[in-house]
């Protein structure tokens, strides 16, 4: 669990970066959570990854509303390493059948917020 | 009943995109693993990503430090799995795309070099696309691969 911990600091710049804003999320990484996180939490954190692509302009308003595709230019390789980099920051795995609803900003935040196994 | 095209989709795709991805978070970071996982089939396809990964003294998955050619050959198996998958999609109806799953499929080479993708029957036994039969062209230049599938099945003729 500890290095699992640690490669995800190594490779998540999202987790890292939310590590140096939130001591929590680093002690967070190595307890297992069964409560869900607060919405607006998982929105900043979310936006945060999104924001982290390179081909997503950081100076863009991202909301709840944001389609992966209509509005953030995305292509389908590119929705699926955003999905990844969620799974990542909230260590968790995403079901393809799930994935594949996930078409907004919202419906991540959604997912992440019902799902008891973020952290 | 009788046998027609029922569909044919492409895909293009630049494989510097997965050199990209697979030098920015590692080869072996837990990143690499679960993209290529939702990509590649578990059975067929994962294991010869996996082979060429370099590999510590006992032999677990380590470092990452790997030759450029190593690379280029895993950037090739994750970018000719994923157009060609992508193509097989787009060859399909609305309902079926609903239901399809990256991983479930697989492509493979005959002993000739001739591309083939299939389903995987093994992680979906009941899927009723495994009628029809798909077909498989790839093609390289450089960094650019395209895949063509053309979908083939049967089809009820109307009563006359």
């Amino acid at each position: 669990m500890f290095s699992r911990a640690l490669s995800r600091y190594a490779f998540s710049m999202a987790t890292r970066r939310a590590a140096i804003a939130s001591p929590r999320i680093g002690m967070m990484a190595s307890v297992k959570s069964y409560a869900t996180l607060p919405e607006d939490q998982v929105s900043k954190r979310i936006i945060d990854v999104v924001k982290s692509f390179d081909k997503v302009n950081s100076t863009a308003p991202i909301t709840s509303t944001t389609n992966f595709i209509t509005d953030l230019g995305l292509d389908s390789l590119d929705t699926v390493e955003v999905l990844v980099a969620i799974e990542e920051e909230f260590d968790i795995e995403i079901e393809d059948k799930d994935a594949d609803e996930i078409k907004t900003v919202g419906q991540a935040i959604d997912y992440i917020v019902k799902n008891p196994d973020a952290n | 009943m009788s046998r027609q095209v029922l569909g044919l989709g492409n895909d293009v795709v630049n494989i510097q995109r997965f050199r990209n991805i697979l030098v920015h978070h590692g080869i072996n970071s837990s990143y690499v693993k679960r993209l290529t996982q939702r990509i590649l089939n578990e059975r067929h396809e994962y294991p010869r990503f996996a082979s060429l990964l370099p590999k510590g003294i006992s032999g677990e998955i380590s470092g990452d430090k790997i030759d450029s050619s190593t690379l280029h050959r895993c950037c090739q198996i994750l970018a000719g799995s994923w157009a060609s998958k992508e193509a097989l999609f787009k060859s399909l109806d609305p309902h079926h795309q609903k239901h399809f799953v990256f991983k479930n499929w697989y492509k493979w080479n005959d002993e000739n070099g001739k591309p083939n993708i299939q389903i995987d029957r093994s992680v979906a036994p009941s899927d009723n696309m495994t009628e029809d039969q798909f077909m498989l062209s790839i093609s390289h230049d450089g960094d650019m691969l395209i895949a063509t599938v053309l979908r083939i099945g049967n089809v009820e003729l109307p009563d006359r």
